[in-house]
């Protein structure tokens, strides 16, 4: 399975080093600055994966799922949490997400996570 | 005198037995036997005349008797002692006190007869005599005796009457036949003669007798009937209350059974002491503990203070009532107790028809604000007249029969937390002075609880808020490393993976790791300042000449990439704009006072707008070109008017914000301090819904406080 990759977060920062690395390694990388950016950015978009945070002014990481689940797309995409909250396992099981990735990561431990469920949609370069 | 001894005959002839008689006189020593001639000198003195007055009769015969015994009287007509004339005369007296030759006093019961011959002529004179000496002796220990029983007889009747404890003497068929003031004191009459008066049967009627508990006392089982039927009942406590005035006393009864001789009880002795005082005392110090030992269950102290309102009544009040000053400075009644629930509720309702006046002069706010305890000793109609607020207020308050009141304060170190109140209502009951001692030591464990949960309380909810802030601290920490970890792990593959990387792919993540690592550096620099400030030191200013315009400018750009969705507007002044103006400023903390308005503006206009920075010289101020005015204004959702007063503190955040936006809420409380130790003032102006404006002046020349 191959696709773009959405990643969600609020800092720039963060969007900017997930949007690098993916890129650095073939994906097809789209971010959103919070829950209410990327459901507007799923209008024209089937992301493979959503790499999500959780802590986000307007709309979180909650209730982008909630919302997710109400436009019957949860089903369909997988989405890994990506948090600095030290809890980042337990979050991930509440809200039955299909992976997590706290915050600060091994780029080895992201891209494994990422291949696991998607190839890259060109060669690394 | 060897005639009258006689010699011995052989018969008995009448003239023998005389001699015989003779003989045996002589010998007798109980009988003092003196025959005195016509001139009164001894002419026979027998042994028992010698026993009795002294002298030998070899020494005794021929002296006048008047020298050998002193002291007889005389007779009425003059003549000497021992004188029986005229001899017709006989006569037999005690005599007086006699002194003998050799001091000794004697006395003497005697008889003196005329001494005849045989032709009936008086020769003389005989006199008998007995020692009394001795008899009278006793008779007269006998008067002392009888004198001294008289003396102890007073003394005893003198302690009956004075003795505080009660005594009472009841005989079989159960009549008081004695009693002394104490006890008639105690039974409730005003006298011992009041009391003897009282009907049989109906002597107790005054009281009301109960057993320590409380319950009914059968009269067959009071230690005075039990004692009349012999027993030996053990000391009891016996609750007592005067049907008349209501009070409830406590006495210490003991009875004895008295037997006469054949084993029937002929009464009963009964002692009463009143040992109300000292049992008060003992149930109030229970009553204590058991208060203490409620407040101690838990420390919910609504829960506590309600258990220790009931456990008052009815032993102490029959209502009792905590009211407690809340945080808003009201005053809530906690707790209300009265042994009959319903009247509990009835109270409540009542309340809520005619709610305490929160400014009374009396009662509970009175006491909260002065810290002074009120007694009411004696509720008048005219008081609760004065309470009512109307006429059906006043019919419902009659209701409730209230004679007494006492209201103590709850004083704990940070002051009056609330007061307690006692009321009597519907028993007639009244408090006294005495009664301040235990209310007051109650209030203050109730005081010392509610002070000790507080500050548990707040201990938690420090605890908590340091939970939270430092799971904050790691969230924002971790965020800015993550960029850095990421990018330079990126650099790294890159770097290993070509032989020649892309310098400028890789130029531009370093930039992005430089970004991150100062975000970072800002982070724990605000952390230290925080620390600092918490523990009251202040901060140390590294000030610097640098360009207001230039520092703004960069750190407006900085944010311009960090919220893509804000148009950001920066607007500098011609004054400044120059690149001449020149500021003294710690910049690196100027820098962190830019940032945190700007991230504050951004975070709190989620969904964008403009957010306009402008930097410029006073215009109000007299000296204007000293004083630099920073404005950061947004058009996010503001701040509620009842939160800015309180926006500077530390961890507060907006109501209309918590549990929506991440951040320590700890941004603003630096700021200010950092910008009021340059010796300007940060201040801020909010429309909910609308957005804010905040606004720096700092002299160009900080001044830092304390470093004038």
């Amino acid at each position: 399975m191959s696709g773009p990759i959405l990643v969600v977060d609020d800092d720039i920062g963060i969007r900017t080093t997930m949007t690098r690395i993916l890129e650095d390694a073939g994906h097809l990388v789209y971010s959103a600055t919070d829950g209410l950016d990327a459901l507007a950015a799923l209008d024209g978009l089937f992301p493979a994966l959503i790499l999500l945070d959780l802590a986000m002014p307007r709309m979180d990481g909650w209730a982008f799922v909630a919302e997710l689940e109400r436009l019957e797309l949860r089903s369909k995409i997988p989405v890994v949490v990506l948090t600095a909250d030290g809890r980042a396992q337990g979050k991930a099981e509440q809200l039955h997400a299909e992976g997590y990735l706290p915050k600060p990561f091994n780029v080895e431990h992201l891209l494994e996570i990422v291949a696991r469920r998607i190839r890259p949609s060109t060669e690394p370069g | 005198m060897a005639k009258a001894k006689g010699a011995r005959s052989p018969g008995p002839t009448p003239a023998h037995v005389g001699d015989l008689l003779l003989a045996n006189l002589s010998a007798n020593r109980q009988l003092g036997v003196v025959a005195l001639d016509n001139d009164r000198r001894v002419i026979y003195w027998n042994a028992g005349a010698e026993q009795i007055f002294g002298p030998e009769p070899q020494e005794a015969l021929g002296q006048t008797f008047a020298t050998i015994v002193t002291g007889f009287p005389k007779r009425d007509d003059g003549s000497p002692p021992g004188d029986a004339l005229p001899f017709s005369d006989s006569w037999a007296d005690t005599s007086p006190y006699l002194r003998r030759k050799d001091g000794a006093e004697i006395l003497v019961g005697y008889s003196i007869s005329p001494l005849r011959d045989l032709d009936g002529s008086a020769s003389g004179v005989l006199i008998l005599a007995r020692d009394a000496t001795s008899r009278l002796q006793v008779e007269a220990v006998r008067e002392e005796l009888a004198a001294e029983l008289r003396v102890s007889h007073a003394q005893l009747e003198a302690i009956l009457q004075s003795s505080a404890e009660g005594i009472t003497v009841q005989g079989p068929s159960g009549r008081i036949l004695f009693a002394n003031p104490a006890a008639a004191r105690m039974i409730g009459y005003d006298s011992i003669e009041a009391l003897l008066a009282a009907p049989r049967g109906e002597t107790l009627r005054p009281l009301h007798i109960m057993r320590e508990d409380g319950s009914p006392f059968p009269i067959d089982e009071l230690p005075g009937r039990r004692a009349l039927r012999g027993e030996q009942p053990p000391e009891t406590v016996e609750r007592y209350r005067a049907r008349e005035t209501g009070e409830e006393r406590y006495s210490l009864v003991q009875a004895r059974p008295i037997f006469d001789e054949i084993g029937n009880v002929q009464f009963a002795v009964i002692t009463f002491r009143d040992i109300t005082e000292p049992y008060r005392e003992r149930e109030r110090l229970q009553f204590l503990d058991e208060a203490s030992a409620v407040l101690a269950s838990s420390l919910d102290y609504d829960a506590t203070l309600a258990g220790v309102a009931q456990l008052a009544v009815p032993r102490y009040a029959d209502w009792a009532a905590i009211d407690l000053v809340q945080e808003d400075g009201t005053i809530r009644q906690v707790a209300l107790a009265h042994a009959d629930a319903e009247k509990v509720s009835w109270a409540r309702e009542l309340a809520l028809r005619y709610p305490p006046d929160p400014n009374g002069m009396s009662g509970a706010p009175q006491v909260i604000r002065t810290g002074e305890a009120e007694l009411f000793r004696e509720i008048s109609q005219e008081m609760l007249e004065a309470a009512a607020i109307d006429e059906e207020h006043l019919r419902i308050i009659d209701q409730l029969q209230i004679s007494s009141a006492l209201v103590v304060p709850l004083r704990a170190r940070e002051g009056v937390l609330g007061a307690l109140s006692f009321v009597y209502g519907g028993s007639d009951r009244h408090y006294a002075e005495s009664d301040l001692r235990w209310a007051q030591d109650l209030a203050d464990r109730a005081a010392t609880a509610v002070e000790n949960a507080r500050l548990y309380r707040d201990a938690r909810e420090a605890l908590q808020v340091r939970d939270e802030f430092l799971a904050t601290i790691s969230h924002d920490l971790r965020t800015p490393l993550t960029t850095i970890r990421g990018l330079t792990q990126l650099v790294l593959r890159q770097s290993q993976r070509a032989a020649r990387p892309n310098a400028e792919r890789m130029t531009e993540s370093l930039r992005e790791v430089d970004r991150a690592s100062r975000a970072m550096s800002r982070m724990i620099d605000e952390l230290l300042d925080l620390s600092r400030i918490e523990s009251g030191r202040p901060l140390t200013l590294n000030s610097e000449v640098i360009d207001p315009g230039l520092l703004v400018r960069e750190v407006a750009e900085e944010y311009r990439l960090a919220a893509p969705r804000h148009s950001l507007v920066v607007t500098i002044g011609p004054d400044i704009a120059g690149g001449d103006f020149t500021c003294y400023w710690d910049a690196p903390r100027i820098e962190r006072v830019l940032i945190n308005l700007l991230s504050n503006a951004v975070k709190y206009s989620p969904d964008g707008g403009t957010i306009t920075v402008t930097l410029e010289g006073s215009r109000d101020d007299p000296e204007p070109e000293d004083v630099v005015i920073i404005q950061v204004r947004d058009e996010g959702i503001g701040i509620p008017a009842a939160d800015l007063p309180a926006i500077f503190e530390r961890y507060h955040r907006a109501s209309n914000v918590i549990g929506r936006i991440s951040g320590l809420g700890i941004g603003l409380a630096g700021a200010k301090q950092i910008v009021e130790q340059h010796g300007g003032s940060l201040s801020a102006k909010s429309e909910e819904g609308r957005g804010s404006l905040f606004t720096v002046r700092l002299p160009r020349n900080a001044n830092p406080l304390g470093h004038a």
